[in-house]
């Protein structure tokens, strides 16, 4: 469940901006830390306003703070574009989310039928869900494989997921739905790719 | 006349009523203040204890203590709570008790509103206990979003708990809001121009405007949600062209500026005591201005944010999160502001000053985490998890309790006049900090393990079991800490050893009094010339004490102030405040009866309750005013002013130009909601538009058009000192023609129960027909009263007053009509 | 009051203008995206446009506070530093709509 532990590439590229905005907001952290605590050693000559309000406000308030802000959103935004761009040849699937569990949906002819509560996909292959709900909000999440996106009444929503190796990932319901939230889980499975044309021709279960 | 004769005769004119009938009658800000205060203490214990039942369910894996059923409860109640009855009402308390009296006044502009407000949020909030201790209280979460909230998934009382209640506690928000501006904007000691204003005073004009326009779209998504469970209209229900997300942009464009209007006079408890902390000034107090008031705006354009999983496009959000991490300038200004303030001056590491050091590593690790989430693709991972809990608890808990400790620490010599005995403080501090910390730290890695908020257990072998313990057992010393904190507190409240006056050695003017200071704040009100008055001249309070500035000799019974120029400072007229008066609790009463008849859908009581609250506003306003002209009023130091009453612009004119700012807030987010359903819910178009009528129309507009030509003429006509009475009953007329027109576009509306659509025109309707029979109200009002003589050519505030509502009604009006037909008619 | 509205005055617009265009980019993403057709507009060069005028007005508004000090030398400060972190805000807030315009 750790999005720290990604194992595939979008969860990959989030715990890589995790990683980086830590490091970044412990070296601020301890800067703020020494500037405050450094005002309390005794000092010969009183400093000039007119510089202090440079170096202060000027200095550290707006050049600094804007700076380091800057950086971090073309970051952000950049890995947000990349993960939000439209992927081509993706195995499309679906997913509804309910009170009773999810249900998800393959392509391709009817010999696949629905399944609950475990969704199957191809490893090492992008994978785009579209995620609705037949009742409340819920919010369709993989930790180790991507970030959540909500399912909403009346609109669909996509998310790109791919794992890199075949396995079992835990899935949870992550938005706030009430009686039973606790439980509304569901298990990503990644197939290799014989599996996963078995499995598509309903070969297995 | 002495200063000892002056005390007692200014002491018999505003004395609260003794005993605890006192209690009731009080309109006075101090008595006020320290009451919010209390109460607001007292929800913090509450929320308090909810907290530690919280954190006890998840000490261990598969705990028992709470059902799941109880878990929402608690919550849901803690999160509304600490929100609305704690947070919210405390920063009320604050300025209600401190703001006259920083700015060398003797009240706020309405002391009877003040009453009002609070006891608004007394029996309110005591709805919401109530729930709690019915074991039916909200458990939606604190955001309470549909369809999860929704008459068909949660059919109980627990809900319309939340969306009543809470509408009615905001009341009492909006009403300190307005008194707020106005006192801050008109009340303050002569000679006090903008610049001279202590800077606490700028924070809480800022947050007074941010609560005008913050809090209605909350109120018109509590209405609507509401309307939906009693009634089904389909505002939040996709297959009948409604929308979910509708709620969520409602519910945020109020809820993100609710986290600044917290902060912000936290903030300004802060850029009070750290000079003083540090025997300074304060460093860059204009960028502070400015960065406040850029801070007040950017809020609002972030809400979004909280919505970033929603499936809106990546550019739209894209735009959130550069303006999310752009609020973080501002911010980042304030407090390397502070940390120069302090690097000016020499600090002294006093109780104060601890807790803002707490403030400091606690905020800037709150700001830090802030400005990850605000990273789109990082929110998309920890959003809904307890790394956002823990977030939220850094920036609220460091940005509002540790200032506010700060606060009551600093200023509790003032409220008593006594100092501090046993310095339990110190060791209450160092367990809070080390206690918060232990537990919310923690936190922050439960998110990033996958721990979901709000569940109310795990599993053992989820690998969360440690630290969910060790955040227990932390969140436990913290609430010793808190409780010793109290205890601290309450000490200092009975034990009573003398103190020195300002023992901090401040500059400012709450400090110019005794303490605890006397029932008229000041018994002549200072001429003000610098920002630090007290500082420059050390002599002030006694100085005052002899009535050496304005108004130290008051006439008759009259609770006198004055009121002044915006910009300079200059006195513009002398206001009389209404005395001792149990009516506000009373009006209150009345207006928690409307509210509970709602809430108990008798809705048979609901109209008696709507014109009970009508009678006693019309008496409240009737009891204000003259009928004769009293000319200019000597005020001391050789100068004159006329009467408030006698002035364009009484104190009703602009309480009502405040009030009007939130009420045009909400009708816009009425139409935005319009055209969000319009453009984005599922489910449209209806199946049935409205059908144009070029007469309702042309009839409505043409009455709006003529409402505020006519309101001039008779504006112009009272001035004149002609009689005035034909044009205002034509303006009445007007009023009359919009509202049937109004009615018939409500009656002729396809069904509200078929399709949001219909029920967005019945409430786009409602709305213009409520002002319509407002302003008709009004104007009737000001007719008797021109009959009975309390209109004249000075006294001609109540006509104005009237034309600012008449333009408004007039303006609301054709909007309505305007976006109700045109679609129709383009269809 | 108008000391006041000059310095509330440049934030205000950027507000305003901010949830506007992205009002007009929602629009153009919607189903109603040819009420904007029907002005001749794409759903990629609506915004834009927009978002061109109002960096025009919200220079012109800084423009006028040089132009029309203040009486108080404090207000005239204050709605300076108003007036630039406005601009800022505004080319900051919406530069976005540089990367791709599109609804995805
Ligand atoms: C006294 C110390 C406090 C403790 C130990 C505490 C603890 C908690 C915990 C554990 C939760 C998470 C509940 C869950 O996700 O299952 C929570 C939620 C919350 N807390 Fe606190 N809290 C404290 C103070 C505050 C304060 C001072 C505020 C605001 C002024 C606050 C506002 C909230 C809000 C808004 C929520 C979200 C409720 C929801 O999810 O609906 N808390 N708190
Ligand atoms: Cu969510
Ligand atoms: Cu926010």
């Amino acid at each position: 469940m750790s999005i720290l532990d990604p194992a595939g590439p979008a969860a990959r590229d989030i715990a890589a901006l995790w990683w980086v905005m830590l490091t970044g907001s412990v070296l601020i952290l301890a800067l703020v830390t020494v500037l405050t605590a450094l005002s309390f050693r005794k000092r010969a000559q009183v400093p000039d306003e007119a510089r202090l309000e440079r170096t202060w406000i000027l200095g550290m308030g707006l050049g600094f703070s804007m700076a380091v802000l800057a950086a971090l959103l073309a970051y952000g935004i950049a890995t947000g574009a990349r993960l939000t761009a439209p992927v081509a040849d993706a195995v499309e699937v679906t997913a509804e989310a309910s009170l009773e569990g999810w249900t998800f949906g393959y392509p391709g002819d009817a010999a696949r039928g629905q399944t609950a509560d475990v969704l199957h996909i191809p490893a090492g292959q992008d994978v785009v869900v579209s995620i609705t709900t037949r009742d409340v909000i819920h919010s369709f999440w993989v930790p180790r494989l991507a970030g959540k996106i909500d399912a909403i009444p009346g609109h669909v929503n996509t998310l790109t997921i791919r794992a890199d190796l075949p396995g079992t990932y835990q899935g949870v319901s992550a938005e706030y739905s009430g009686p039973g939230y606790l439980d509304r889980r569901f298990e990503v499975r990644a197939l290799d790719p014989a599996d996963w044309q078995a499995f598509l021709s309903g070969e297995m279960p | 006349m002495t200063a000892l004769k002056r005390h007692r005769r200014l002491e018999a004119i505003w004395a609260s009523e003794k005993g605890f009938r006192g209690w009731f009658s009080t309109v006075s800000h101090s008595d006020l203040g320290r009451m919010f205060l209390f109460t607001s203490f007292f929800y913090f214990g509450v929320a308090g204890i909810l907290a530690m039942l919280i954190r006890a369910q998840l000490a261990t894996p598969h705990s028992a203590w709470a059902s799941e059923e109880v878990y929402a409860q608690l919550f849901t109640m803690h999160g509304t709570i600490m929100m609305f009855l704690f947070a919210i009402p405390a920063i009320e308390g604050m300025a209600v008790y401190l703001i006259p009296k920083m700015l060398g006044t003797r009240d706020l502009a309405y002391p009877r509103l003040t009453a009002y407000g609070f006891w608004c949020y007394a029996f309110g909030g005591a709805m919401m206990l109530s729930s709690l201790a019915l074991g039916l209280a909200p458990d939606g979460g604190w955001f309470m979003y549909p369809p999860l909230s929704g008459g068909i998934h949660a059919p109980g009382i627990n809900t319309d708990f939340w969306l009543i209640g809470i509408t009615f506690v905001e009341i009492s928000a909006i009403c300190a809001a307005v008194e707020l501006c106005v006192s801050i904007l008109k009340y303050r000691a002569p000679g006090m121009s903008l610049d001279k204003m202590p800077i606490f005073a700028w924070y809480i004009l800022v947050t007074a405007l941010m609560i005008l326009t913050g809090f209605p779209p909350l109120i018109l998504g509590s209405i609507l949600l509401e309307l939906e469970r009693a009634f089904g209209l389909p505002f939040f229900q996709a297959d009948l062209g409604g929308d979910s997300l509708l709620w969520q942009h409602l519910f945020w464009l109020f809820g993100h500026p609710e986290v600044y209007i917290i902060f912000l006079p936290a903030a300004g408890i802060l850029s009070t005591v750290i000079p003083v902390m540090a025997r300074t000034t304060l460093l860059g107090y204009g960028w502070i201005v400015a960065s406040i008031v850029a801070l007040a705006f950017l809020s609002f354009g972030l809400w979004v944010h909280h919505m970033f999983t929603t499936g809106i496009p990546h550019m739209g959000v894209a735009f959130f999160s550069a303006a999310s991490t752009l609020v973080a300038v501002p911010t980042a200004v304030q407090v390397f502001a502070w940390i120069g303030t302090m690097w000016k001056g020499r600090p002294d590491l006093r109780l104060p000053m601890l807790h803002i050091l707490g403030f400091f590593f606690t905020f800037v690790i709150g700001g830090l985490t802030g400005v990850m989430v605000a990273i789109v693709p990082f929110d998309w991972q920890v959003h809904d998890t307890a790394f956002i809990t823990a977030h939220l608890h850094y920036v609220l808990f460091g940005g509002f309790v540790f200032p506010i400790l700060a606060g009551v620490y600093y200023w509790l010599p003032l409220v008593t006049g006594c100092r501090r005995f046993f310095k339990l403080g110190e060791s209450a501090f160092v367990l809070t900090f080390l206690g918060f910390h232990g537990t919310f730290l923690a936190m922050h890695v439960l998110g990033l393990l996958g721990q979901r908020r709000r569940i109310h257990t795990y599993d053992a072998d989820a690998g969360w079991t440690a630290i969910n313990l060790i955040a227990s057992i932390a969140s436990f010393i913290m609430a010793i800490g808190l409780a010793l904190a109290l205890i601290d507190i309450i000490i200092h409240l009975f034990v009573a050893v003398r103190g020195k006056r300002s023992p901090w050695g401040a500059g400012t003017l709450e400090w110019a009094t005794m303490s605890p200071p006397p029932s008229y704040n000041f018994a002549s009100l200072p001429h003000i010339t610098s920002r630090e008055p007290y500082s420059d001249t050390p002599t002030l309070p006694s100085d005052l004490a002899r009535g050496t500035g304005y108004l130290g000799d008051p006439q008759g019974d009259r609770r006198e102030t004055l009121m002044v120029d915006i910009a300079s400072g200059r006195p513009e007229a002398l206001a009389v405040y209404p005395s001792n008066t149990t009516l506000p609790i009373r009006m209150a009463a009345v207006t928690g009866v409307f509210f509970l008849s709602l809430l108990l859908k008798v809705y048979w009581l609901t109209p008696f309750a709507v014109i009970a609250v009508a009678a006693f506003a019309v008496r409240w306003a009737w009891s204000l005013g003259a009928t004769r002209d009293a000319g200019p009023q000597l005020i001391g130091r050789d100068m004159q002013v006329p009467l408030a009453i006698e002035t364009e612009k009484p104190p009703g004119w602009w309480g009502s130009a405040f009030l009007l700012v939130a009420n045009a807030t909400f009708f816009g987010s009425l139409l935005f909601g319009y055209a969000f359903l319009w453009s984005i819910a599922p489910g449209w178009p209806p199946p049935e538009w409205l059908t144009f009528s070029i007469l309702e129309v042309a009839i409505g507009i043409g009455a709006a058009l003529a409402a505020p030509v006519l309101i001039r003429v008779a504006n112009a006509r009272v001035n004149a000192s002609r009689p005035a009475t034909p044009a205002s009953a034509a303006t009445l007329g007007t009023i009359v023609l919009l509202a049937v027109c109004l009615v018939s576009l409500i009656l002729r509306a396809p069904s509200p129960t078929e399709h949001a659509y219909g029920a967005t025109l019945l409430v786009l309707g409602s709305y213009g027909l409520f002002h319509a029979v407002l302003t008709g109200i009004m104007l009737a009002f000001v007719i008797v009263r021109m009959r009975r003589g309390y209109v004249s050519a000075a006294r001609s505030g109540e006509p104005a007053i009237a034309r600012l509502w008449v333009d408004y009604t007039a303006g609301a009006g054709t909007l309505c009509l305007l976006v109700a037909h045109v679609p129709a008619w383009l269809t | 009051m108008r000391d006041l509205l000059r310095i509330l005055a440049p934030l205000l617009f950027w507000l305003a203008a901010f949830s506007a265009i992205y009002g007009l980019h929602g629009l153009a993403c919607s189903r109603q995206s040819d009420v904007l057709g029907g002005f001749g507009l794409s759903a990629a060069a609506a915004p834009l446009a927009a978002w061109g005028m109002a960096i025009a007005i919200q220079s012109a508004i800084l423009v006028m506070l040089h132009l029309r000090p203040a009486a108080s030398a404090f207000v005239q400060r204050v709605s300076l530093v108003a007036g630039w972190t406005a601009l800022g805000a505004m080319l900051w807030s919406l530069f976005p709509l540089l990367l791709n315009s599109g609804c995805a």
